[in-house]
């Protein structure tokens, strides 16, 4: 699906998001391919939510410094020329969303209008970016509801979101963020909400969506389950860096980064659990906040294999680790050669 | 559908019924409690004699013990008669119908001032959380909601009748200009007071309401999936917002009435307020109990409405 030598879809370098106090996210580089599902894995507070929010748009009063460059989508077979995202006008920004990127969030029900039928909704959104009126608005609605899996598109129109279950509403929604044919859709943990059985097929759809129609996919999660599920490339984020970023095969077979190792141990594993010993360890402390970051590896109070030297004497820089005629795989480790197992 | 509807119109019904009842009892009592009498405005007249006022007061009914003259009053409401001034032995009901007009003039272009102004700030004020616009359209609900209306009648007499002379201290018209133009300068004062008096009930619910429908996924995700914001805020904000505020206009819409008695005393104009408050200095039991009663009616008449529209309006409560 992913084709490294193409251009990438979105590409994000140096991002920097505060609110007028310490950076929240703090040098994010990072790309998207066409057709590629990133996940974005960390744990709260690592500015995953906040990345993605202001590469949206969607963010107020904060201050976006960085790049987020978009190029020209499927649609436009790469020819457009890119878009710079920071600092596009509010006008244009809102042009591009729901049209060439779009976003899904964690509650469904507090995300649709309590207000209006699905119906209703779809169409705002279909009005907003297409010229698409009467019959043709009307069949393109439900294609979009039988397109997400739902039964009865028809009578799913006519109804309101608190007579849909929590699946269906999920469903719903992510309609409407496809409803435009986004080249790239921000998934902010969106099966979070949802019980297991549903939230196994919300990630089936999606990536049979992401198959279909080509579309890129962000998947932020904490849950590195659901990433091995969906993903292609796996991104760690820990205070606002990126910490490492790699294949989704390589990431669960061999993470370079202490963190990531420490995250992947802390996930449920089938076999530990049947073999008798399911004890899960979770990294010890906390992530440190915004202002107390410091200039050493941000990860290492909580390391297992800090030393003096390297790692509290300067920030590691994210260094590719790819041997020739791998894939892209970068880490953020002064240490990582030794560690390797 | 159908019986169960029924059955929870007639006990809703039945509630209301009661509780007017209550309202008149309660009413008439006091009423007779207070002191004064309504026979004070003939003993000074020239020539009355101990007897010829026991006549009067027979031919009132007053000599009655109070829950006979009460059952009386009740039996002819009942019957569609309000019973008689005792100023001037006109119809009660026709007293009240002709200074309703006034009233309602007053009470509406009061309740567009309002409106108007305390959905705009709290709208303001929602949109612009915690920043200086929220701040100040806050203070000015303060203070607003602090103010006495007698006391801000008084401060607009001053202002512009007395000093600035821009519009007339009071009454409804002035003799021999019946021009439009010359009926609204009349109305402006009382009803800017009215009106600004109650701004801060819209403004503060406004607020409200809106700020948490702002704090919704719902607005960020409008937003993720490119809709307007002007879109946003009409559809989204200004629909979800004003939809709780039904029942609140229900509740609030006769506390008007209660401002206007207030306005209409202090700018004299000819409407229910002033009635009631003159009727009550002459105790003209009839007509204050007849203006008791319909404020009653209309203060449920106005919540039971509001309750019908919000189910109307609210698809939720219609599915």
């Amino acid at each position: 699906m992913t084709d490294r030598n193409a251009a990438p879809l979105l590409s994000v370098r140096n991002l920097t998001v505060n609110f007028g106090g310490p950076d929240i996210v703090d040098d994010l580089s990072f790309d998207i391919g066409q057709g590629e599902i990133v996940a974005l894995v960390g744990e709260s507070g690592s500015g995953k939510s906040v990345g993605s929010l202001a590469i949206m748009g969607l963010l107020e009063n904060a201050t976006i410094q960085g790049s987020a460059s978009l190029s020209g989508g499927a649609s436009s077979g790469g020819q457009e020329a890119p878009t710079e995202l920071v600092g596009l006008p509010a006008r244009r920004l809102r042009a591009l969303r729901g049209r060439r990127i779009s976003m899904i969030f964690q509650d469904p029900l507090s995300s649709l209008d309590p207000l209006q039928t699905i119906g209703g909704q779809i169409r705002e959104v279909l009005k907003a970016h297409t010229r698409l009126t009467g019959a043709a608005l009307h069949s393109r609605a439900i294609a979009l509801l039988e397109q997400v899996g739902i039964v009865d598109p028809e009578g799913c129109l006519a109804l309101l979101p608190q007579r849909l279950s929590g699946g269906m509403r999920q469903r719903v929604m992510i309609a409407l963020a496809i409803a435009a044919e986004p080249d790239l859709l921000f998934a902010d943990e969106p099966t979070t909400a949802l019980d297991v059985t549903v939230q196994a097929q919300v990630l089936r759809l999606l990536k049979g969506l992401r198959d279909q129609t080509g579309m890129a996919m962000v998947f932020i999660t904490h849950n590195l389950a659901v990433a091995s599920a969906i993903a292609d490339r796996v991104i760690v984020l820990y205070a606002g860096q990126v910490v490492e970023d790699a294949p989704a095969d390589v990431f669960f077979r061999r993470p370079a980064m202490p963190y990531s190792r420490a995250l992947l141990s802390a996930a449920p594993r089938l076999e530990a659990v049947l073999a008798g010993y399911g004890h899960l360890e979770a990294p010890r402390g906390q992530v440190p906040s915004p202002g107390q970051r410091g200039t050493a590896c941000r990860f290492a109070a909580r390391c297992d294999d800090v030393r003096e030297t390297p790692c509290l004497a300067s920030m590691p820089s994210l260094v590719s680790i790819a041997a020739n005629g791998e894939a892209h795989h970068t880490v953020r480790c002064a240490r990582w050669e030794e560690l390797a197992p | 559908m159908g019986n169960g509807n029924l059955l929870y119109v007639l006990r809703l019904g039945g509630v209301k019924i009661l509780l007017l009842l209550l309202v008149s009892i309660t009413g008439f009592t006091l009423l007779h409690l207070a002191p004064g009498d309504p026979l004070s405005q003939f003993t000074l007249a020239p020539g009355m004699t101990a007897e010829r006022l026991a006549q009067i007061a027979h031919g009132m009914g007053l000599d009655q013990p109070l829950w006979r003259q009460y059952l009386h009053w009740l039996h002819g409401i009942m019957t569609g008669d309000w019973g008689r001034s005792f100023r001037d032995q006109s119809p009660v009901l026709g007293i009240i119908v002709s200074h309703l007009t006034a009233t309602i003039e007053l009470g509406l272009a009061a309740l567009g001032i309002s409106f108007s102004l305390g959905l705009g700030m709290g709208l303001m004020g929602a949109l612009r959380a915690g920043r200086t616009v929220d701040d100040v359209t806050s203070v000015i609900s303060i203070i607003l909601f602090s103010l006495p209306t007698f006391w801000l009648g008084l401060v607009f007499i001053y202002i512009f009748s007395v000093r600035l002379q821009w519009f007339p201290t009071g009454n409804f018209s002035s003799p021999g200009d019946r021009s439009i133009v010359g009926y609204l300068r009349h109305l402006a004062l009382p009803a800017l007071t009215l009106g600004l008096v109650s701004v801060p009930v819209w403004s503060r619910y406004m607020r409200t309401f809106a700020g948490e429908i702002l704090k919704q996924d719902q607005i960020r995700t409008a937003r993720a999936l490119g809709l307007s914001s002007g879109r946003i805020i009409v559809h989204r904000l200004l629909r979800g917002a004003l939809l709780p505020m039904i029942p609140v206009a229900g509740i609030y819409l006769p506390t008007l009435l209660s401002g206007a008695l207030v306005t209409e005393t202090v700018f004299s104009w000819p409407g229910i307020g002033r009635l009631f408050l003159d009727s009550l200095q002459y105790r003209d039991y009839p007509v204050v109990m007849g203006v008791l009663m319909f404020s009653a009616i209309l203060v449920l008449v106005s919540s039971t409405l509001a309750e019908l529209l919000h189910h109307v309006a609210d698809p939720r409560l219609r599915a």
